[in-house]
Formats: structure tokens, C-alpha cells, sequence
């Protein structure tokens, strides 16, 4: 089958983790995509946790993040390699460039009467006061915006004096990853009326903070400041199964009349019979329903609770994920062998079309496509061999 | 004001039909509108978008007039740059109109419960058939197909299914709920689904039927530990901690609910906090001379930590720490985002005008285009129905005395 990207390449350079994860994208896309990594390898690598022992080969968030990539290693601050990085770049359709974006343009050669998409991925953008400040997942997190309102609902009604926290692992520079490959696309799709390169700067703390629109426009416009107590489900939440949680949203009429005749009708139910109960005394509901959903299991509340039109929903622990019997049929998950890591289970692209596109292959080893990269570009096969003893790659 | 040379209108002369509602779905269009397309937006007045009339924000008085949008910034913010018609799909001319303005379009949006479509003559098929590269886009919490997909749910429910809640909370602590964002982030991923069907079109003529899954779009996103599981790892939520950096927390200050973010992974991170933070003491305490010490040493040092950022002006301290190269920051509330000058030097917040309810803010596509700032078309949402006319007897060529005999049938309503 045919994919979007097919005869596309896309090099892709920095340690920046929503770079690398549009990337990732790409690749799945059907791009080929080139990551250049220092001759130390990207810190992703020492990342864990491990599949089996630690190396630079066994990171499983260097391993999702760069699926279906070929990798060359470089030292750019040698000439020579800097020389190999800027014929690299030259070949690209598309450049994912992140970290530093103004210092990578600055140092690289943009050249703007090529035909290119130059995509600069960082924290705060490439231009303004904060351009160039570093950012690990927690501080992205927590400067776009969703930080400050986690955890609403019952977490937050259960501790209230504590701090936000943030979302689990690099899921705030994944989120951005997201925008980063629309970003990309909307500009391959935009290069074609153009006869310049485009360039295009993104602010992964933007990113996150358009997912917060709604939260802006309620300060903006209404004065109104969303905060943990105020982000929460007005008619539900989680609930205490017999062997987990989960999630319960009867936002309709008849969803809560399927839960109260599911519940067996308990007598305190006549009182919430309207809405407007229901939501004054939320917190109240909540306790009344855990008492009765505890003792069942997660499974039996999810499958019965929908069968009888209610929208539950378990919490899923990751393993669960990995068996679900709706994303098995979806078979959302790629198997991939890597030669060091062994077979380990991917998520794939969130959507499908008829069929899923071939899995994708495993993220490249340290240097793995140096020699064909380099043969791409014109060394010749001795002097890939010096390169490599001296260092350069 | 610029002018419309000065936009990049990636999608100009793209039409999108879009028969979504409430959040996940809608806020495609407003992206893809602000990229250039016509997005036309069919709604029943029987089943006005609940957005027309959702209290918001919260607290506010409820928009009991459906009809007028004018009240509800939120329907502007999630519905710009459309034009708005209505349909009543139970009239067969009704269905017939929007099979018509389908065929017309380069690109459907649909979120309604799988099989809702294909019952009323607009499912993938129907469409492929009278436009073979159609691309159509539809959203729901489990996808199309499978044993789960015809369940309903809501965002916090695929948060669930997606794995993310389970991994969210304090450690040891009960889950923490992903609430109305998810929907964001699954529109956001829709918006990058669709440049590449459209990337796919243009490049093989073929069209697409993205069929996207909002609980795949959470798993997506924690796609690390998901491997790491399959590799026998076993990650569990752990807060603001991080299995190997330390510091690494949202500190409480000296200020009420003002939260202090810090992470330190790498020692040039650490001697800059040191250097930058005047902490000399702790730089030559033993117990922290290292990356694996501090890990080591991590309750103690977050209690130094804790300590020292109750006694010192938070503002002022991000700033001098972010300055020096410290990955820190305050745990941004929307009133500080909002007046941050960084921010806004970049342009970020943008004003929809719509009529009488005034501004309408909306953060900016995170696409900053080079030389070209203020670069996507903004247009504000459109009043139900308000393009009845246009759009049917202007696009679709229904002549006048049809449009008033469907009119007086209850078709367009």
C-alpha cells in the first residue's frame, strides 16, 4: 500500500525529544528518515528503563522514538564532519532540527533558496526572551499550561495540599512530537507554492498550550482562571474497582438511569434524580458508587456498564494495554525484532486506514547506515575507514 | 492588517465537510480552516453542536438561546474559520444535500458512534464511491472496528483505556483523570492525520478513510514505557520524580499555589544550579558530587532543595536559574501565561472577532512561519444555518424554488 510520505527524506538532527518522536512519525509515514546522532550517541540511549541490560542499544524511549530510522553518527565539530552534516542536510527534503534552533540555523547553512522544509524544534522556539533555555519533560509539562490543573477531579479532592504533578515520562515532549509532524506536513504540503525554503519554528511550550485553548480563553476573555479544584467532571469520576480503578461519566439521563438500575436501585438514588443534584453533590455520588463498584472487578464494570449504555471505562495497567482485545484487533501494536534488545512491542500510528502500513523497522544502532550513508555522499570505502579511525563518525 | 499574500494558506482551495461535534472532532476544522480550507460546518437545529450552548466558562450564565452563538465563546473557539449549515437527516432531501456537498469535498470529518454514518447513506463506502479519492476522517474513542468500538465514551474514558491514567499520580497514590485536554491532544493528532492523507492524495492521487482511534492517540504517547513493558520492565506512576534525575519535583515556595519545577540531568545542570542558586554548600556536600550520589542521596536532597525554594522570591529565581542554563520554571498558571512577555513577543495569542460578543483569544497554531508572522487565516465561527444559502443554491446549484420547498419540508433546519 501506499504511504504519504513514500520518496520522502527527512534528516533529523538534536537530542530534542518531540524531534525526534515527529520523526518517528515520519518514518511511519513512509519517509525515510535520517538521524544524526553524535559519535557518543544520543542521550536518549542512556535512558531506561532497559530492555535486559543497560547500553546504548537497549533504551526503550530511544528504541519508540526512533523507530523505522536510519542512523548515522557524526562529530560536527570536526571539520570534516561538519562538512558530512551540511552534504547530509543538502539531500533533505524535509530537516527536523532540534534543540537550539537559532544556534543549529546559524551554525548549519540554511540555505533559503533551496526548496526545504526546515522544521526547529525547541522547548520555547528559536526567537524571543526565553529562546535557548533547556527543558526536560516535567519543566515542559508544567510550562504549557496542563501542569498547573493536574490532578483535578477525586485526585485532587483527596489531596488537596500537594503539588501538581506532571504527566507520566515524555509524554509533554511527545505531545508536542505530535504538532511537530503536523508542522512538518503543513509545510511539505505548503513547499510546493513556494520557490524559497520554509522554515518553520516551533515552540513545544506552545504546542502544549494550544491543547490548553480552552483554559486560555476562559482567563483571557472571562477573567476565569481554571485550577485543580475547577478541573473536574461535574456528573462522575473515578470509582474503586474490586481490583483497580474506573472511570464513570453518566453525563446524559439516561446514563444515569442505567447506572442506578445497574447499581440495583439503591434507595439514596431517588434523591439525584435530576441534574442539578447530581452535580452539587458529585464528591457525595462518588463515595456512594465506590461503595458498590469496589467490589466488582474493573472488566465487569467496563463490558457491563457499556452493554447497559453507561460509559465506564477501566484503567488500564500497561499490560492490559498490551492484551486488549480491541487494539489486538486494531493490531495497533508492532512487534519489532532489534538485533540487541530483542522483540519488544510498539504502538504504531493511531489510525488505520483499510489495512495497517508494514510494521516498522527497529531503531538504527549506533552509527548502523554510516557506510551507506557516507557512499550516498561520495567517500569512498577507505576513507569511511579513516573517517571512522579518526573519529569524525 | 495583512494582506492574504502574507498568510500561509497551505490548503487553499481544499473544501472539508464537517458533520463533528463537541470537541475532539471540531477543532480539526478550525486548524485546517486557519490553513486555508473551506470548512463547512452541518448541524440539525434539532441537534445543535452542544457547544452553542455549553455553560462556559465555568460558572457562567447558560446559553438558553441554541440558535445564537454569540454567547458562547467556546463554540467560536473550536468552530472558527467554518461556515455553518443545517441539515435535518431525517429528510430523504436532506440526505440527498449531504451526500451532494460530500461529493464535493476533499476531505469529510465525522464523529458520531461507529455505523451512525453508514446508516445514513455517508459511510467510507458511499462516499469512495462517488468520490474515489475522498478523504474521510472519523473520530471515536476506540475506532471503527473491533469489539470495543461500538461503546461509547468520552475523553477521560480513552485516557483510561489508553494506559496514560494508570501511569498518572502521586507514587503509591490512587490514578490521577485526564480530563477535558485529551480531546485536544486527539484533534491534534487528527490535524496531522489529515496533512498526510492529504500529502498521500497529491503524491498517488489515492484517497484515505483515517480511521483514528482516541484511545491509540493516548497510548501513542507513552509509547516508552509500553516498549519498556514488553521488554519485562514494570513502569508505575511516580509523580513528579523520575526514575534517574535528581533533583527532579514541583516544589512548593514561598507563595501560595505558586509551584516551583526543577530537573537536573546532567552535571553541567547541576553546577549551574549550584553556581546560579548561590549554593555553595550543597555543591561541596559529598553525598551530592554526582549524578548517581544525588539519586542515592534523593529524599535528602529534595529536602535541601524544598527548603532553600521556601526562602527565596520564586519570580525572580526562575528567571535568574532559566537564564544560567537550569532547566527550571514555575508551574505556569494561565494569568502568568497570559502576561508572559516571552510569549507574547512571539504573537501567540490571537483575537477572533465575532460580532457581539467581542474578542474571542485563541492560542496560535504552534507553527511559527518565518517572515511571516500573523500567518493563518483567523475567521470567526459562523451563526447556525447562517451559509444555508450560499452553499446550497450558490455551491451545490439547488434552485431557488427547491431551496424553499425543502425549506418549507423542515429539510434545512
Amino acid at each position: 500500500m501506499s504511504r504519504a510520505l513514500e520518496g520522502v527524506r527527512v534528516v533529523e538532527s538534536g537530542a530534542d525529544l518531540a524531534a525526534a518522536f515527529a520523526g518517528q512519525v515520519l518514518a511511519q509515514l513512509g519517509a525515510e528518515v535520517i538521524k544524526i546522532e553524535p559519535t557518543d550517541g544520543d542521550p536518549s540511549r542512556r535512558r531506561g528503563p532497559f530492555a535486559g541490560a543497560p547500553s546504548l542499544e537497549t533504551s526503550s524511549l530511544f528504541l519508540f522514538a526512533n523507530l523505522g530510522k536510519k542512523g548515522v553518527t557524526l562529530d560536527a565539530e570536526a571539520p570534516t564532519g561538519a562538512e558530512i552534516q551540511t552534504a547530509l542536510l543538502a539531500t533533505a527534503d524535509i530537516v527536523l532540527w532540534g534543540g537550539d534552533g537559532a544556534a543549529g540555523r546559524a551554525a548549519h547553512s540554511f540555505d533559503s533558496k533551496a526548496r526545504q522544509v526546515w522544521v526547529l524544534v525547541s522547548p520555547y522556539g528559536a526567537q524571543g526572551p526565553h529562546a535557548g533555555r533547556p527543558a526536560h519533560a516535567i519543566n515542559l509539562f508544567h510550562a504549557g499550561g496542563e501542569g498547573y490543573l493536574m490532578p483535578g477531579g477525586a485526585t485532587f479532592a483527596r489531596y488537596p495540599d500537594r503539588e501538581p504533578i506532571a504527566a507520566p515520562g515524555e509524554m509533554a515532549a511527545f505531545s508536542a512530537g505530535w504538532w511537530v509532524a503536523g508542522g512538518a506536513l503543513a509545510g511539505w504540503l505548503g513547499r510546493d507554492a513556494r520557490e524559497t525554503a520554509l522554515l518553520i519554528d516551533v515552540s513545544e511550550q506552545e504546542a502544549l498550550l494550544r491543547l490548553c485553548s480552552v483554559e486560555l480563553m476562559e482567563f483571557a476573555d472571562h477573567h476565569f482562571r481554571v485550577d485543580r479544584p475547577a478541573n473536574t467532571i461535574r456528573v462522575g469520576g473515578l470509582v474503586p474497582a474490586a481490583d483497580g480503578w474506573a472511570e464513570l461519566m453518566p453525563n446524559e439521563q439516561a446514563m444515569w438511569e442505567a447506572l442506578v438500575d445497574y447499581m440495583g436501585s439503591p434507595p439514596w438514588a431517588e434523591e439525584f434524580k435530576e441534574l442539578k443534584p447530581r452535580q452539587a453533590a458529585n464528591a457525595d455520588i462518588l463515595e456512594r458508587v465506590a461503595a458498590w463498584s469496589r467490589t466488582r472487578p474493573k472488566d465487569e464494570l467496563y463490558h457491563e456498564g457499556q452493554r447497559r449504555g453507561i460509559p465506564f471505562g477501566a484503567v488500564l495497567s500497561l499490560g492490559e494495554v498490551l492484551e486488549s482485545p480491541q487494539l489486538k484487533h486494531r493490531q495497533f501494536f508492532a512487534r519489532v525484532e532489534h538485533p540487541r534488545a530483542g522483540a519488544l512491542s510498539y504502538p504504531t500510528l493511531p489510525w488505520r486506514d483499510e489495512q495497517r502500513p508494514p510494521g516498522p523497522t527497529h531503531a538504527p544502532l549506533l552509527g548502523q547506515h554510516n557506510t551507506e550513508v557516507l557512499t550516498e555522499l561520495g567517500y569512498s570505502r577507505e576513507e569511511i575507514d579513516v573517517l571512522f579511525e579518526t573519529g569524525v563518525i | 492588517m495583512l494582506s492574504s499574500s502574507a498568510l500561509f494558506l497551505p490548503l487553499k482551495g481544499i473544501r472539508i465537510v464537517d458533520f463533528s461535534m463537541q470537541y475532539a472532532g471540531p477543532c480539526v476544522g478550525a486548524a485546517l480552516g486557519a490553513l486555508g480550507a473551506d470548512v463547512i460546518k452541518i448541524e440539525s437545529a434539532k441537534r445543535p453542536d452542544i457547544t452553542r450552548a455549553v455553560r462556559r466558562p465555568r460558572g457562567t450564565v447558560r446559553n438558553d438561546d441554541p440558535s445564537d452563538s454569540s454567547n458562547t465563546r467556546i463554540f467560536h473557539l473550536l468552530n472558527h474559520n467554518k461556515r455553518s449549515v443545517t441539515l435535518s437527516l431525517q429528510h430523504e432531501g436532506a440526505r440527498a444535500l449531504a451526500k451532494k456537498l460530500a461529493n464535493m469535498a476533499d476531505i469529510v470529518i465525522q464523529a458520531a458512534r461507529p455505523g451512525v454514518m453508514e446508516r445514513l447513506g455517508l459511510g467510507y463506502a458511499d462516499l469512495r464511491a462517488a468520490k474515489p479519492d475522498i478523504i474521510l476522517l472519523s473520530v471515536s474513542g476506540g475506532g471503527q472496528s473491533g469489539p470495543e468500538s461500538k461503546y461509547g465514551g468520552y475523553a477521560p474514558l480513552f485516557a483510561a483505556l489508553g494506559g496514560v491514567t494508570g501511569l498518572t499520580g502521586y507514587d503509591g497514590e490512587m490514578p490521577a483523570e485526564w480530563l477535558a485536554i485529551t480531546d485536544m491532544r486527539v484533534g491534534s493528532v487528527a490535524v496531522a492525520a489529515v496533512l498526510a492523507a492529504l500529502a498521500k492524495r497529491k503524491a498517488t492521487g489515492e484517497g484515505e478513510h483515517i480511521d483514528l482511534s482516541g484511545r491509540e492517540v493516548m497510548s501513542t504517547l507513552i509509547g516508552d514505557a509500553i516498549a519498556a513493558f514488553s521488554a519485562g520492565a514494570r513502569p508505575e506512576a511516580c509523580g513528579n520524580t523520575h526514575r534517574s534525575m535528581a533533583p527532579h519535583g514541583c516544589f512548593p515556595t514561598r507563595e501560595p499555589d505558586v509551584w516551583f519545577v526543577l530537573a537536573i540531568g546532567s552535571e553541567q545542570e547541576w553546577r549551574a544550579l549550584c553556581d546560579a542558586g548561590c549554593l555553595a554548600a550543597l555543591a561541596e556536600d559529598q553525598r551530592f558530587a554526582d549524578g548517581f550520589r544525588r539519586w542515592k542521596h534523593r529524599d535528602a536532597l529534595h529536602q535541601e532543595i524544598g527548603k532553600w525554594l521556601r526562602t527565596e522570591d520564586p519570580r525572580p529565581l526562575a528567571e535568574r536559574l532559566a537564564n544560567a542554563g537550569v532547566p527550571a520554571n514555575l508551574c505556569y498558571r494561565m494569568d502568568e501565561m497570559y502576561a508572559d512577555e516571552h510569549l507574547r513577543r512571539r504573537d501567540v495569542f490571537r483575537e477572533i472577532q465575532s460580532g457581539e460578543l467581542g474578542r474571542v483569544t485563541v492560542a496560535a497554531l504552534p507553527w511559527n512561519i518565518e517572515g511571516e508572522p500573523n500567518n493563518f487565516a483567523i475567521a470567526p465561527g459562523s451563526r447556525m444555518g447562517a451559509d444555508n444559502e450560499a452553499v446550497y443554491c450558490g455551491l451545490l446549484g439547488v434552485s431557488e424554488a427547491e431551496y424553499e420547498s425543502l425549506k418549507r419540508a423542515g429539510a434545512l433546519e
